[in-house]
């Protein structure tokens, strides 16, 4: 690991007390040290040549990171940590290694194609033709499986649960709520909240909280507003069919019609239901009436 | 309030081993209690039934028709559903079903109506002062 570190190394350096600085790799001052240790057990790994699996390795991820700014490159280092001042020849050092490719901006694009699992897999299909000993490991990592079964659209007897597919297509699709969320949505978009207390009343006013000026006693009772009042009081008209003249059925229905009259609450619907069924009443009790004289 | 909270905390299991502190937030559905849901439920026999109700009720109580209609008319409501007798509903408080000393026009109990007076939430309502 030592000797391999040194190989990495910019040069030995000796300070005027004769002790050595801290020496900074190349890697460790491109990427950190931990990616340069991380490199050289990668390598360790790895069989070939370690020389040239370190450099590769070294300009992929410095290819990766962000160019480092001049000024960072540029500014003054702590002396503990400082590089030695010597002129260094990096292309004999660091064999055939582009060191200054610190500065360019490598495209991201290019990063990603290359070594997305897309690009890996492709990577690895060429070489099989190329015919390279590829490890096993590696093989079954990265080449596709051969699918085992092929499905064809149409090649078995349709389940015939569909009568009629074409109709799908036309069909509404069954989410009533979604759709009425999504009108309230398109409402909301629209509408704002009130931005004063004036608005506020006027909305009320809109949704029946409020009175309307000038105060109708009627308000809110729209139903009955085109059906004139004789209506609403004369009633005998629905008795002529079946009532009799005399006798104490057309009394008491006289009295519940000149009620019905006198009371402002019911619809004209629901004072001729209320007739119809005393009429039903009395024709269910007919047999009664008759034994005791009343029809 | 309390009983709703006992209510909540019933639904969780124990065999799971799960401390019963779990729901701390109160439940509020539109049901307070068992008895409101059986008010509303006697309420709806009442709208139900309640044309039905007003004619024969109409006929037993008049002195026109004579008395075997009236009496006709008798056993035919003791013959209706027991809960469209308008007389079973109660008027409970709507947030906590308090049964009695309830404010009618509002619909709430006095201990909720002073709360909720008190915090002016409620309109035209004001601290008695003379």
């Amino acid at each position: 690991m030592k000797a391999e570190k040194e190989n990495l190394k910019l040069s030995t350096a000796k300070n005027k007390k004769g002790s050595f600085k801290k020496v900074v790799t190349a890697a460790e001052y491109q990427l950190g040290k931990e990616m340069a240790d991380a490199i050289v057990g990668v390598a360790k790994e790895l069989e070939g040549d370690k020389e040239q699996i370190k450099a590769d390795l070294v300009d992929k991820v410095a290819s990766m990171k962000a160019p480092v700014a001049e000024h960072i490159l540029e500014a003054p280092v702590k002396e503990r940590d400082a590089v030695p001042k010597e002129p260094v020849n990096f292309s004999d050092l660091i064999g055939g290694m582009a060191v200054e490719k610190i500065a360019k901006a490598r495209p991201q694009v290019k990063a990603d194609t290359q070594y997305s699992r897309a690009g890996r897999v492709r990577g690895s299909l060429k070489d099989k033709v190329d015919n390279e000993p590829i490890l096993a490991s590696r093989r079954r990592r990265f080449a596709p499986d051969e699918p085992s079964v092929r499905a064809g659209l149409e090649e078995s007897v349709p389940l015939g649960i569909f009568s009629d597919p074409a109709s799908l297509r036309k069909a509404k699709p069954l989410l009533p709520i979604w759709e009425q969320m999504h009108q309230r949505d398109l409402q909301l978009a629209v509408m704002h909240p009130p931005s004063n207390i004036y608005e506020e009343m006027i909305s009320w006013t809109n949704q029946g909280k409020l009175w309307k000026f000038p105060i109708d006693n009627e308000q809110g009772w729209e139903k009955e507003q085109n059906v004139p009042f004789s209506e609403h009081i004369f009633l005998d008209k629905h008795l002529q069919d079946w009532c009799p003249k005399k006798g104490p059925v057309r009394h008491f229905m006289e009295l519940v019609c000149i009620g019905l009259s006198k009371n402002p609450h019911f619809t004209v619907e629901e004072k001729k239901e209320h007739i119809l069924g005393y009429k039903n009443y009395f024709a269910g009790k007919s047999k009664l009436l008759k034994e005791l004289g009343a029809v | 309030m309390n009983n709703m909270l006992k209510n909540t905390l019933k639904l969780i299991p124990s065999t799971l081993g799960i401390c019963s502190n779990i729901m701390f937030q109160q439940l509020r559905t539109r049901w307070v209690d068992c008895r409101m849901i059986r008010d509303f439920k006697r309420r709806k026999c009442v709208v139900e039934y309640a044309d039905e109700r007003l004619r024969l009720r109409t006929i037993l109580k008049n002195k026109v028709l004579p008395v075997a209609i009236r009496e006709d008319a008798r056993a035919m409501i003791m013959e209706l559903p027991r809960n469209s007798h308008p007389y079973r509903t109660t008027y409970r408080c709507a947030l906590t079903s308090r049964p009695r000393g309830n404010v009618k026009p509002f619909r709430i109990s006095r201990i909720v109506w002073r709360d909720l007076a008190d915090h002016n939430r409620l309109s035209g309502v004001q601290r008695a002062m003379w």
